[in-house]
């Protein structure tokens, strides 16, 4: 399975978008952000499969959880695509 | 005993709320959004849990437009102070203090005084709107003599002038139907532990839109740590500091039971049981009862007085001798009761959903021999 991470902020937001993602019947995990791609803050990033990115985007925006990047995660390093 | 302060606060609690606050005091007492190990990450979850089912009840779009706080004076205090600075506020005289005070902390606002029912005019309220009115704050139900505002027609006026309206749920919230998007509310301040029937410390802020409102209290928010600004995005700009879970999550065992009772029978029942003890007391000739005899009108909350005896000395008789608990005084509410006729004070009973017929009987019959002496 190929994972795609959102950057979301703090881990309430992020625990929020998960249990989002959730009721719309996927799977996703809270995970620290990686310091390469935020240096020295407290940040939390929401993973799940890449075929699910268009709805996390569309649930996000619903729910006013803002999106701070979206990168591919290739086996805990973050590539960006956004 | 029999309890009759739920204006004050929800003494029973459906087990659930109990059973929640054990259980996650017990197990999941880890600092939400303070760590990425799976104890904080839960805790988190449960937080976010009872946000969804607030948002489902007060039919809030989105739950992360909803920050929790301890009470709703803690959350008025941040809606007010927040998006109140420099402009003018309408507010009224049925307002608790819990408004008024951070309003007149602010200094540049007009009190709409309402009937001597308790009812607010909406074309009063338009007519104290001006050019710089920025904000209008009023309580859905007096916790004074209950009566209930017309929200409808109140936000109706707001929104022909495009100002934003926050209201003041602490006495309606799982009771009466609070819809924001029908109601057209852009804040809405509520407590956790009178009709949510959460447990005592808690309460929140629902705000529509982020962009309206200032931090009042800044700190750690478990994120942006690098940032010496407080982060603006909800929940976060009001999060700052450890969040209680163990509270919020069994605050969220209660907003189900409301949801399973449904607020409308609970406000039902509650009427129910007012409607027989003011028609008692309406039957002594040296009882008052303040506020309106429509029932359809207020809700649970009673207050009354008994001629030529201070209120605080028949609330006493009452816990005294009989064990029935209520409140006396101004109930941090003095204008309200300026409006309503009761100047020096009155005693208020407030039904809840877990007292009955017998507890109204009992009640009429110690304010029976009370009034007698």
């Amino acid at each position: 399975m190929e994972y795609i991470a959102v950057k979301i902020g703090s881990v309430n937001s992020a625990a929020m978008l998960k249990k989002l993602i959730k009721r719309h019947g996927f799977d996703s995990y809270v995970v620290h952000t990686p310091a390469h791609i935020n240096k020295g803050g407290c940040s939390y990033s929401v993973k799940f499969d890449k075929n699910i990115l268009d709805t996390v985007k569309r649930i996000s925006l619903e729910n006013n959880i803002r999106i701070k990047g979206i990168y591919a995660d290739k086996g805990g390093e973050y590539y960006d695509l956004s | 005993m029999i309890y009759l302060d739920n204006a004050a606060t929800c003494r029973e609690k459906p087990i659930s709320v109990y059973r929640d606050m054990a259980f996650y005091t017990a197990f999941l007492s880890a600092n939400a959004g303070r760590g990425g190990h799976y104890l904080s990450i839960k805790a988190a979850e449960k937080i976010s849990d009872t946000a969804i089912e607030l948002a489902e009840l007060f039919n809030i779009p989105s739950p992360a437009s909803i920050a929790f706080t301890q009470n709703a004076t803690l959350a008025l205090n941040m809606a007010i102070l927040g998006c109140g600075r420099g402009k003018h506020i309408v507010t009224t005289s049925m307002e608790h203090n819990s408004v008024l005070r951070p309003v007149n902390s602010l200094g540049h606002y007009t009190v709409v005084k309402a009937d001597r029912e308790g009812f607010v005019n909406p074309l009063k309220i338009k007519s104290a709107i001006r050019h710089d009115t920025g904000l209008i704050v009023i309580s859905h139900i007096s916790n004074v003599c209950g009566s209930i505002q017309d929200i409808y027609a109140i936000s109706a006026v707001a929104a022909e002038f495009g100002i934003p309206v926050l209201l003041d749920a602490a006495q309606s919230a799982g009771i009466a139907d609070i819809d924001v998007e029908k109601m057209n509310i852009s804040m809405l301040a509520f407590s956790g532990h009178k009709g949510l029937m959460g447990p005592l410390g808690t309460g929140g802020l629902y705000v529509r839109d982020e962009k309206m409102l200032e931090p009042v209290i800044t700190g750690g928010t478990g994120s942006s740590s690098e940032n010496l600004e407080q982060p603006l995005n909800m929940p976060d700009i009001l999060h700052s500091g450890t969040m209680n879970t163990p509270a919020i999550a069994a605050l969220g065992a209660g907003v189900r039971f409301i949801k399973k009772h449904t607020p409308a029978a609970i406000l039902a029942h509650e009427r129910e049981l007012a409607g027989k003890f003011i028609s008692e007391l309406n039957n002594m000739d040296n009882v008052i009862v303040y506020g309106s005899n429509d029932i359809s009108r207020r809700n649970g909350t009673v207050s009354f007085n008994i001629y030529n005896t201070d209120s605080n000395r028949v609330s006493d008789i009452l816990n005294d001798k009989y064990r029935i608990l209520v409140r006396s005084g101004w109930h941090c509410a003095y204008t309200a009761h300026r409006t309503i006729g009761s100047e020096n004070g009155a005693v208020r009973a407030s039904f809840g959903f877990f007292n009955t017929v017998r507890d109204v009987k009992r009640a009429v019959d110690a304010i029976n021999d009370i009034r007698k002496r």
